[in-house]
């Protein structure tokens, strides 16, 4: 079975099996669920606020045991409370705000704890010894300056009021530093069993994986591998990008962005590596690619457009594209399967308008492709490579086009080109892990 | 208007990006034709994750529940259909999650329930689930039926260019071995 019968016979098969209504029940499942929210809307948060946060992670965590009698109030875990920053610590509470237990979650928690005997202690106390501590070992400073701290307590209006004190109390030990500090805050609910997975799954707080689902929900294209590896201040960086917010969590003050370079040095990184000096269109945002922060650089020129990440923290740019600009209008009449293919078929003196031109339909265009072997050498030459690893040449009639994908030397490389006039239409270029 | 379409349609990044556009304006024929376009890949990728015909058909509709709900979120430039392959992936593991269901590497028979299914395609469709690894099964999918290029589905899955490629011949040649030349 050849390449192409086994793609239809796959899609077939697949097409038989789903039933014709399936769409009208999307609709109605649509229907239901705004119905829902149009009667909830008197409770939809307003939090999508404050653009901005830093400081590293401090979750609280309080557990509200429900205490029978008296002598319980000092014995029971009534909460529970999270900070972190990179450091890890959990503390739990008595139902008296005093400090029953304090436990370190990772090493550089261990380093801070070291030495502190905080139990019976009021909370405050604790924390101001535990922040103090972080500040003088390090952990937070000014370019790394976020806490989260979470709370976990079975009553919702008791967590919520803990939390907004608890948060103002990091707040004021760490500007007693000096320091322009960030704090996230947010309640934990002990039912959220997708953030209980996700903690497990990478050995994570409770707290933090609750943070990333929150980002997570805001952007489908960040991945948890993005994300785990990151410091709480780099997901609060990560929380100011415009495609990013975080819906359940209080935020003050502002992420450190001191330790990256800033936006203007990252986009004339790119401009000068792409030998374009005045762009029409630029834009740039902080992203993640795999537990790095990154800078994602997107510009235009009346040709060409650009696409390129730069570490945020080096400089180093770690991907670079470019792709002809076919000035792609959206267009509201429906029969869309035809209007787009033609565009790739004339050199850029056409470009300007690519609705109407369909002068070489599909009779014209079948024909005169250049070879396979004509399209490999057109993409290894421009790369400079005579022997790639890999090597895959497709060609793709629709778009009249070949596409040829290598890896060579710790690089892939991804090219478009046309099939009838061997011009490169799209270069990429990206270093492998 | 729904049944005549050529089974074999063009996936173009453009065009789901323009419906995907016109969605977010609120144009619900778009919403549909974005459907047409690609419901084949959202259930086989379903299918391919949750191993059961109706959880799959589930996950299915809940994508495009989810598609409808988060359209702002979408932003334009990006290949599209990574954007929804990726919701397809984080539903279906939410769904699995949730169930607390391990899905084990044997076929649920609910499968074959489907009364659709002609048995020649029951039969194909479970020789493909079963005879290819979970990652194989993922690269024929999205190359044949979502139409990603490799390197899109290197990027999607975070594995290198130079495995995907590997990983694509050789689920190629399992199914040629299975199948022979018929």
């Amino acid at each position: 079975m050849d390449e192409n019968k086994l793609k239809n016979k796959l899609n077939e098969s697949l097409n038989n099996s789903i039933p014709n209504n399936s769409f009208e029940n999307i609709l109605s499942k649509i229907n239901e669920k705004e119905g829902i929210i149009t009667m909830k809307e008197p409770k939809k948060q307003s939090k999508k606020l404050l653009p901005k946060l830093s400081i590293a992670l401090a979750t609280i965590i309080l557990v509200l045991g429900l205490s029978y009698f008296g002598y319980n109030n000092y014995y029971k875990v009534d909460s529970r409370i999270g900070l972190e920053v990179n450091p890890s610590i959990e503390i739990e509470v008595s139902k008296k705000e005093k400090v029953l237990k304090v436990t370190a979650k990772n090493e550089d928690a261990e380093k801070i704890l070291e030495g502190m005997d905080l139990e019976k202690t009021d909370i405050d106390v604790a924390l101001n010894a535990i922040i103090g501590s972080m500040v003088t070992k390090g952990y937070i400073d000014d370019l790394s300056n976020s806490i989260l701290l979470s709370v976990e307590n079975d009553d919702q209006e008791k967590g919520e009021q803990l939390r907004q004190r608890l948060a103002n109390t990091i707040n004021s030990i760490i500007s007693a530093d000096n320091i322009n500090g960030s704090v996230l805050s947010q309640n934990l609910s002990n039912s959220n069993k997708e953030a209980q997975n996700l903690a497990e799954k990478y050995n994570i707080s409770l707290g933090k994986a609750t943070l990333i689902l929150d980002l997570l929900e805001s952007n489908s294209l960040l991945s948890e591998q993005d994300l785990v590896p990151l410091s709480i201040n780099e997901l609060n960086v990560l929380s100011t990008s415009k495609t990013n917010h975080l819906d359940n969590v209080q935020k003050e003050g502002t992420a450190s962005t001191k330790a990256y370079i800033d936006k203007d040095e990252a986009t004339k990184i790119a401009l000068d590596h792409a030998g374009v000096s005045n762009p029409n269109y630029t834009k740039v945002e902080f992203d993640a690619d795999d537990g790095l922060i990154v800078y994602e650089v997107e510009f235009t020129t009346s040709t060409t457009e650009y696409d390129y990440e730069i570490d945020a923290t080096t400089g180093k740019i770690i991907k670079s594209e470019r792709e002809r600009n076919d000035n792609y209008v959206p267009n509201t009449n429906q029969s869309s399967s035809n209007n787009t293919n033609s565009s790739n078929n004339q050199s850029s003196s056409q470009n300007t308008n690519s609705s109407s031109n369909s002068n070489s339909n599909s009779t014209s265009s079948s024909n005169n492709y250049i070879s396979r072997d004509k399209a490999r050498q057109i993409a290894l030459n421009h790369a400079g490579i005579s022997n790639p690893n890999y090597i895959d040449i497709e060609l793709d009639r629709d778009d009249n086009e070949y596409s040829v994908e290598f890896t060579y030397n710790g690089y892939e490389y991804d090219y478009e080109i046309n099939a009838t006039t061997g011009k490169i239409i799209k270069s990429e270029r990206e270093r492998i892990d | 208007m729904l049944n005549k379409e050529p089974i074999n349609k063009r996936i173009d990044h453009k065009i789901i990006d323009k419906l995907l556009f016109e969605l977010s304006l609120g144009n619900m024929e778009s919403f549909h034709n974005l459907y047409e376009l690609t419901k084949t890949s959202v259930y086989g990728y379903s299918l391919s994750l949750l191993k059961n015909h109706n959880d799959a058909l589930d996950n299915m509709q809940d994508v495009y529940v989810k598609i409808h709900e988060n359209i702002n979120s979408y932003k334009s430039n990006q290949t599209p259909m990574s954007w929804i392959l990726t919701i397809t992936k984080n539903l279906a593991l939410m769904k699995i999650r949730k169930q607390k269901k391990i899905v084990s590497g044997e076929i649920n028979e609910e499968i074959f329930v489907n009364d659709c299914l002609k048995e020649e395609d029951k039969i194909f469709l479970r020789e493909i689930l079963e005879k290819l690894s979970e990652e194989e099964r993922q690269i024929v999918l999205f190359h044949l039926v979502a139409e990603l290029k490799h390197k899109e589905i290197a990027e999607l899955l975070e594995l290198k260019l130079s495995t995907t490629l590997s990983k694509y011949h050789r689920a190629l040649k399992k199914i040629r071995n299975e199948w022979g030349n018929s």
